[in-house]
C-alpha cells in the first residue's frame, strides 16, 4: 500500500472524534501510570479502541509512519533481545565481571567503581534491565566472597544503568523512540549526548565514594577469595562466548556505520540476530520464549494509541499551548529545551518514560512543524533539515536527557530499578522506597542540574 | 480409597523451635525427607522439608545463574551449613501448605502431589491435624492395590 494513500488531515477530524480519542488516551494513560491496570493490556485495549471507535483505520495503525506502530522500535527492540539473550547464555558476561573484580584487587571500592563503569558501557549497547540482571548476581557474589553489604552496590549499579543508558541510540528505549521520530544516527547519540554522559559518570562515581567509600573495608583473607577465582570456569560454552562477541562486535560497528551504510539500526539489528540464531546451536524456540513480547505488545498499542490522539489534532494543540508558554523561534529554542528536560526528568522519576516519550516526540515534531512554518499536513515525514535544525536539535537531546536521567528519581522511575529491587529481596536484602530514593534523588537532580548546564554552553 | 486409607503411620513432627540440626537428624534417621510443624496445643504451623534446608543454604545469585556456583570458595557450603544448624524450622518453615481432608479421594492427594512440588500434604479434620499423607506412602498403596469389583 502507498503511504500516500493513508494521508488524513487532521482538519477532517469531528470534535466527537476528539473528544472520544482524548478520553480514550487519558483513561489508558491513567491506568498505565497508576498500574491500576498491567500497562500491556491497558495499551493494547486503547490501541483497539482507537481502531475499532474508529478513529484510526486500521491502514494507518498498521502501516502508516505517521499514526501507526514505529517498526523501526520494534525490530530494534525484539533484535537486540534475541542478541543479548544468546550472549547471556555464553557466560561471557560473568566472566568479564570476575576478571574485572580482579583486576580492583579485591579491594571493594575499586570494584563497585569497575561494576559501575562495566554496567553504564553495558548499558549503553544492550538494553538496561539485561544489564542489571547480568551484573546484579556476580555483584551478590562478590559481596558475599568480601563479606560486604551488597545494597551500595545494587543500588549504584541501577543508577549507573539509567545514567550509561543515556549515551546512545540503542542505550534506553527512549532514545530509540526519539531516534526514530526524529530520524536521528547512532553517531549523532554519540556526539551529542556520550560526552555529558562521560561527564556524568565520573562525577557518579566521585559521589559513590563519598557516601560508600569509607563503609567499605575488607580483611586480606576475603580479597583473596576474589583474587583466587578462576573467572574461564563460568564460560561453560566458549565457541558460542566467542560467536557472541564477533557478532556483538559486527552489530556494533554496523550501528556506528548506519548512517554511511544507509541501513536503519532495526535491520542491522535484526541482521546480527538472525547470523547469531544461525550460527549458535541453542533452540530458537526457548530464544523466542524469552523475548519481552509484554513489551513489545506494550509499544504496539501505545504508537496506536498516540497515533489516535496524534490524528485528532490532540497533540497539535498542546503544542500549541507549548509554543504559548515558551515562545520557541526559529532562531531560538532555549526555553523550551529546558522545560522539555526538566518536565521529562521529573515526570520520568515518576511515571513510565515510554509512554511520556511516546507522547511527547510528535508534540516536538508538531511545534517544529509551526515554528518553522513548514505547514506539513503530516509533521512526522517534516524534511530532514528541519528535523535536524541546529535550533531544534537541543530539544530532542533535552527529551532523551530528561526521559532517561529522570529514571533515577524513585525505584519505579525506571525498569532497571524495580529489577535490582527484586533480586534484592529475593536475596534476603530489602533496599525499601525511601532508601533507594536517598541515593536515587540526589543523583536525578545533579544530573539534570549538569544537563541543563551541558545544553545552554553547547548549544545557546 | 480415600486419604485416610493412605496416611503415614508414624509421620514425622517437629515444633517451630526445633534446631535445624535436630531436624536434619530426625530425617536422616527416618526414611522422610519432611516433617510437619506443630504448636504446643497441636495445631498447624507449616511444613519443612529438605528442600527448605537446600533453598536455605543455597545463595540467591546461584539460583538466577548457576554457573557461579564454579568460582565460590572452596569450604563455602560448610559455612553456611553451620550459620543454618543453630536456626530453627520457625525461620524456614513453608506456613502456606496446601491440605486435604481424611475423607478426600486419594486421587485428589495424587493431583496435589503432581502439581505441587510438595512431597507431604497435611491431614486436617475439623482444623485439627490429624496424619500426614505422603508420596512414598501413597506409592506403598499402589503396589497392594486391587481393582474394586
Amino acid at each position: 500500500m502507498e503511504s500516500g494513500a493513508l494521508e488524513v488531515s487532521v482538519d477532517a477530524v469531528s470534535p466527537a472524534l476528539f473528544w472520544v480519542a482524548t478520553v480514550i488516551f487519558v483513561i489508558a494513560f491513567l491506568a498505565i501510570i497508576t498500574e491500576r491496570v498491567h500497562k500491556t493490556k491497558a495499551a493494547l485495549m486503547g490501541a483497539a479502541l482507537m481502531i475499532t471507535l474508529p478513529i484510526l483505520t486500521q491502514a494507518e495503525a498498521f502501516h502508516s509512519q505517521q499514526f501507526g506502530i514505529d517498526y523501526n522500535v520494534i525490530f530494534l527492540l525484539i533484535s537486540m533481545m534475541i542478541l543479548v539473550n544468546i550472549i547471556g547464555r555464553s557466560g561471557v558476561f560473568e566472566w568479564a565481571a570476575i576478571r574485572s573484580a580482579k583486576l580492583g584487587k579485591g579491594y571493594p571500592f575499586r570494584i563497585m567503581a569497575i561494576f559501575i563503569a562495566m554496567t553504564a558501557v553495558s548499558s549503553a549497547f544492550l538494553d538496561n534491565v539485561t544489564t542489571v540482571l547480568l551484573i546484579a548476581p556476580v555483584t551478590l557474589l562478590i559481596c558475599d566472597e568480601l563479606e560486604v553489604d551488597p545494597v551500595p552496590f545494587l543500588i549504584a549499579e541501577a543508577l549507573a544503568s539509567n545514567v550509561g543508558g543515556t549515551a546512545t541510540l540503542i542505550g534506553d528505549p527512549p532514545n530509540i523512540m526519539v531516534a526514530s521520530r526524529a530520524k536521528l544516527s547512532f553517531m549523532d547519540f554519540i556526539i551529542h549526548l556520550a560526552p555529558v554522559v562521560l561527564v556524568l559518570l565520573v562525577a557518579f562515581m566521585l559521589g559513590c565514594k563519598l557516601f560508600f567509600g569509607g563503609r567499605l573495608k575488607v580483611d586480606e583473607k576475603k580479597r583473596m577469595r576474589i583474587l583466587a577465582m578462576d573467572e574461564s570456569r563460568v564460560i561453560q560454552d566458549r565457541s558460542l562466548a566467542i560467536k557472541s562477541l564477533v557478532v556483538l562486535g559486527l552489530v556494533l560497528i554496523g550501528f556506528t556505520l548506519h548512517g554511511i551504510l544507509h541501513i536503519e539500526p532495526a535491520t542491522i539489528a535484526l541482521a546480527g540476530a538472525a547470523l547469531l540464531l544461525l550460527i549458535s546451536r541453542g533452540d530458537p524456540s526457548k530464544i523466542f520464549a524469552e523475548i519481552e513480547w509484554s513489551t513489545i505488545f506494550f509499544f504496539i498499542g501505545l504508537f496506536i494509541m498516540v497515533g489516535g490522539i496524534v490524528k485528532v489534532g490532540l497533540i497539535r494543540q498542546v503544542s500549541e499551548l507549548a509554543i504559548l508558554f515558551t515562545e520557541p523561534s526559529a532562531t531560538d529554542m532555549q526555553d523550551l529545551s529546558i522545560m522539555v528536560l526538566w518536565c521529562s526528568g521529573i515526570l520520568s522519576g515518576i511515571i513510565d518514560n515510554i509512554p511520556y516519550v511516546a507522547t511527547m516526540s510528535p508534540l516536538i515534531l508538531d511545534t517544529a512543524n509551526a515554528v518553522f512554518h513548514e505547514g506539513a499536513a503530516n509533521p512526522a515525514e517534516l524534511p530532514i533539515e528541519t528535523l535536524h535544525n541546529p535550533v531544534l536539535m537541543p530539544v530532542w537531546w533535552a527529551l532523551a536527557l530528561g526521559s532517561c536521567l529522570g529514571g533515577n528519581g524513585t525505584p519505579i522511575g525506571a525498569s532497571a530499578n524495580v529489577i535490582i529491587l527484586g533480586i534484592a529481596e529475593r536475596s534476603g536484602v530489602v533496599i525499601t522506597f525511601l532508601r533507594f530514593m536517598a541515593y536515587g534523588v540526589p543523583t536525578m537532580l545533579f544530573t539534570l542540574v549538569v544537563s541543563h548546564i551541558y545544553i545552554v554552553l553547547r548549544y545557546y | 480409597m480415600l486419604v485416610r486409607d493412605a496416611m503415614l503411620p508414624n509421620p514425622l513432627l517437629v515444633s517451630p523451635t526445633t534446631t535445624i540440626l535436630d531436624f536434619v537428624n530426625r530425617v536422616l534417621d527416618s526414611n522422610q525427607t519432611a516433617a510437619v510443624v506443630i504448636d504446643d496445643k497441636g495445631a498447624l504451623c507449616g511444613l519443612v522439608s529438605v528442600h527448605d534446608v537446600f533453598q536455605a543454604i543455597l545463595p540467591h545469585y546461584v539460583s538466577m545463574e548457576d554457573r557461579l556456583a564454579a568460582v565460590i570458595h572452596e569450604g563455602y557450603f560448610e559455612e553456611r551449613a553451620t550459620a543454618f544448624k543453630s536456626m530453627t524450622v520457625a525461620d524456614l518453615m513453608v506456613t502456606e501448605v496446601d491440605c486435604i481432608s481424611p475423607d478426600d479421594a486419594v486421587i485428589k492427594a495424587v493431583g496435589l502431589f503432581v502439581r505441587t512440588k510438595r512431597k507431604t500434604l497435611p491431614v486436617i479434620k475439623d482444623g485439627q491435624f490429624i496424619g500426614t499423607i505422603t508420596r512414598r506412602s501413597l506409592l506403598r498403596k499402589v503396589t497392594t492395590s486391587d481393582p474394586v469389583l
